[in-house]
């Protein structure tokens, strides 16, 4: 087992560098650069050439990557180009308040999804799946910008029942009740966002289950409906549900950029899409290095619970 | 199935409308009954600062926290007259080569210290550090200009050689920091200085939370009337759409807004202050591409400015039509150039005079700013009625300038810009002087540059604003910019607030003194 992550562990670093350095090139291949972005009328050509050589921008493209590399294998992310603040610190104090928005509301839209979905797959063509059916699909149609201002409006506007800026309000952190009016909007969009999929999913998978042999076997032994679904089917349908779990993991870190957005929540998503914008090249690399590690440590907490949840299944290892 | 699912997403979308339409449109920010002084005011800005240290500041949100928690010498009003702020006076050499400035008595920093020459000394000097990345307002050619404390309170500026523009700028714009605090910092090339919360603005800051909010409380040190409202908070909210509803709902007090939203917000209570920050929006042309500047003029004689104005800014109240490449408001603007009123014939004799029937050009533009991709596809409809053809090219506006700086190398022959350059027209030199840093235009007239050079060091007020009047009607004719508006900055503010008057409202600082604001 050791053995297995270990060698799945050696195999993500050709992947990383690969990764990183497309990102770099893409980058460079706009048409303009960070300090484009931050210069005025009013700089002289010295002023922002002093700005670029400062920034390292006046070296070969390949000698600016394997001076950001060198940095990064030795723990240090660099700074952002525009606010000149350290990029480690900034994802240190943003990825928690993403976490804290993204875990609940994945974790609530997977509970309602298994549950929803395995009921709508027990009673496929009927009401209740033709329900929760159409739901999801109108769910994967909603764009998360839409439904959010459209929650914005209806409870922030027009009902007046929660804040709509921001995690909590000034001077109130640390205060449970202000952070969960602040929380409840954002938190909802998201449930919204990410449950159709997964209840999708879940749905697909326990029809199939239903109409395996066992199934069957069961019910000629009078067993009943809720007791075939609960016992039966819902353990072969919760494996490739871990297997989401795993692929999930990314979602605390890029999962809400959009939603997070509007909602002003102080995560990662805003201080991405601001980097974006300015090609602000060591935070875009820095969070898409991040995400790519939690693709790909997600994919291995997949492979590893699925050990763990059927033991029928081998590792690798054994070959 | 299918059917059924769409009944039912049809019957969502309905009552989510029906929600919507049934919305109140009169209620008020401060419908909560919550009509007491609360000693908040909270504003919202649209990022973080780029930098909150006030040597190399350059940006709207850097230049508004740095306003808040520290003073200049002085400050230049919208009308272009000098107010002291902490200068008691300030006395320029009657040979145009020194200014002496005299401190107020009895300054205090925010942590009680005494605010001395010194301390400005310490700052001028710091901020002519080129390295510190703002040191351009402060250099004459390839001189500095230097600063000696005389005294306590008195400071002597010394100019390399004559020019107008120090003369008047010098005391302006620049914050002075406390030597006492950053003595021993040897680099001010940072984002921050380390502590930031020791200044002599009427505000002191007490909290900064990257991404969320910087909170600000009086400061009692302060030189002018303490500020009226005690909390001040600068909130970080990107969105727009999420902060015209928090403008309704009350959770914010003021925010700058688009001319599209002023009618929902008036509808909410919310009182509208519309206000000139003298920018030029403009079409640019790239003289290295169309060289010719006959056709240059035979493209401008094609375009009805009122027009693009009025879908691009919505009504006359929220522009003003520029003709020259000053804001209409700048005291040194004229009318006496060429305006380029709109005529098919002029224009069509033009082309056909330089031989340049079926011209085909490209426009660049900012492709996320609604503003000019209304004004970039009127010119291109306006253009095609004249026979002229133009290929539309809307991308990020730092892609825009990057692009068009290469001037024969560049991919574009057009764009769509603006500028705010103050008050003093000679920094405008950085746009047109040949070669200067930010002549997107790639324009070069020998003429120009030396009534540039002439204007600079033209001591006496009424002669210079002779030189800079030919300057405008010399750029109009060769063409290269036709300015359309300066289009009006506006401002939404609760109607539990006042004092915006008083507290001034000015261009980038959004208000010049936010301590004036107050509680009705």
């Amino acid at each position: 087992m050791l053995r297995f992550i270990a060698r799945r562990l050696l195999q993500v670093v050709p992947m990383l560098l690969a990764l990183t350095l497309l990102v770099f090139l893409l980058i460079q291949l706009a048409p303009y650069d960070v300090v484009d972005s931050i210069t005025t009328p009013s700089m002289s050509d010295e002023t922002v050439a002093i700005i670029r050589e400062r920034y390292g921008l006046d070296q070969p493209v390949l000698a600016q990557y394997a001076y950001w590399l060198g940095n990064v294998v030795q723990g240090d992310f660099g700074f952002s180009l525009t606010s000149r603040q350290p990029i480690a610190a900034e994802l240190a104090a943003r990825i928690p308040n993403t976490i804290v928005l993204v875990a609940p509301a994945y974790l609530t839209a997977l509970v309602l999804a298994v549950a929803l979905g395995l009921l709508a797959g027990s009673r496929r063509g009927r009401f209740t799946d033709r329900i929760i059916d159409g739901a999801a699909g109108i769910g994967i149609a909603t764009p998360s910008f839409w439904f959010a201002l459209l929650l914005i409006y209806v409870f922030g506007y027009v009902l007046r029942w929660f804040p709509i800026i921001g995690m909590h309000s000034v001077g109130k952190q640390g205060d449970p009740l202000d952070f969960l009016q602040h929380f409840v909007l954002p938190f909802t969009v998201l449930v919204v966002a990410f449950f159709p999929e997964l209840a999708r999913y879940v749905r697909s998978a326990t029809i199939s289950q239903t109409g395996e042999d066992y199934v069957l076997v069961q019910r000629a032994y009078g067993a009943s409906r809720t007791r075939i679904l609960g016992t039966h089917v819902s353990r072969n349908v919760l494996l490739p549900v871990v297997t989401q779990l795993g692929l999930a993991l990314p979602l605390l870190v890029t999962g809400a950029i959009v939603t997070e957005s509007v909602f002003a929540w102080p995560g990662i998503g805003p201080y991405f899409l601001t980097a974006t914008r300015s090609l602000d090249y060591p935070v875009i690399l820095a969070v898409l290095l991040l995400s790519a590690v939690l693709v790909i440590i997600g994919n291995l907490i997949a492979d590893i619970l699925y050990v763990v949840v059927d033991p029928r299944i081998r590792l690798g290892g054994a070959r | 199935m299918t059917k059924r699912r769409f009944a039912l997403a049809a019957i969502t979308a309905a009552a989510a409308l029906a929600i919507t339409a049934c919305a109140p449109t009169t209620s008020t920010p401060d419908a909560d009954g919550d009509s007491a002084a609360t000693g908040e005011f909270t504003y919202v800005i649209a990022s973080d600062p780029s930098s909150l240290n006030p040597i190399n500041v350059s940006d709207r949100w850097g230049l508004t926290v740095t306003n808040l928690i520290y003073s200049p010498l002085a400050r230049v009003e919208g009308d272009g007259t000098v107010v002291n702020e902490l200068a008691e006076s300030i006395e320029p050499a009657a040979d145009g080569l020194s200014v002496t400035v005299t401190l107020k008595d009895d300054l205090l920093w925010s942590d009680g210290e005494p605010l001395t020459a010194d301390d400005v000394v310490f700052t001028y000097t710091q901020k002519a550090v080129k390295e510190n990345g703002n040191a351009d307002l402060l250099w004459i050619g390839d001189q500095p200009i230097t600063a000696t404390a005389e005294d306590e309170q008195t400071v002597v500026f010394h100019l390399p050689s004559i020019s107008a523009a120090a003369l008047s700028n010098i005391a302006t714009e620049t914050y002075i920091i406390p030597e006492h605090v950053y003595g021993d910092v040897t680099d001010f090339s940072g984002a921050e200085l380390d502590p930031i919360a020791v200044g002599s603005g009427p505000y002191a800051l007490t909290e900064y939370e990257r991404g969320q909010y910087l909170t600000f409380e009086a400061n009692e040190n302060y030189y002018g009337e303490p500020a009226n409202i005690e909390n001040l908070t600068l909130r970080i909210v990107a969105n727009a759409d999420t902060v015209k509803t928090a403008l309704q709902t009350g959770e914010a007090d003021a925010s700058f807004v688009t001319a599209d939203q002023i009618d929902e917000l008036e509808a909410s209570g919310l009182d509208v202050y519309p206000y000139a920050e003298g920018r030029v929006a403009y079409l640019g042309l790239n003289a290295a591409t169309l060289t010719d500047p006959e056709v240059r003029q035979a493209i401008f004689f094609a375009l009805n400015r009122d027009d693009i104005n009025t879908a691009a800014f919505l009504s006359s109240d929220y522009y003003e039509n520029a003709y020259t490449i000053l804001p209409p408001s700048n005291p040194f603007a004229t009318d006496d150039v060429e305006t380029y009123e709109q005529d098919a014939d002029k224009s069509a004799s033009l082309l056909e005079g330089a031989g340049a029937e079926g011209l085909t050009f490209t426009l660049a533009y900012a492709g996320a700013d609604p503003a000019q991709t209304t004004q970039a596809t009127l010119i291109q409809q306006q253009l095609q009625d004249a026979g002229i053809t133009v290929e539309l090219a809307g991308v990020e506006p730092a892609a825009v300038y990057a692009e068009i700086e290469k001037g024969a190398d560049s991919q574009y022959d057009a764009f769509l810009g603006g500028y705010i350059m103050g008050q003093d027209p000679d920094a405008y030199s950085l746009l047109y002087r040949t070669g200067a840093s930010a002549n997107y235009f790639s324009y070069s007239n020998p003429e120009t540059d030396a009534l540039f050079d002439a204007g600079a060091v033209e001591l006496d007020a009424a002669a210079r604003a002779d030189v800079y009047a030919d300057l405008q009607a010399q750029i109009a004719e060769d063409a290269v910019i036709y300015p359309l508006a300066d289009n009006l900055k506006i401002l939404a503010v609760n109607s539990r607030i006042g004092g915006v008057e008083d507290a001034r409202l000015v261009p980038i600082y959004t208000l010049e003194n936010f301590g004036l604001l107050t509680e009705k």
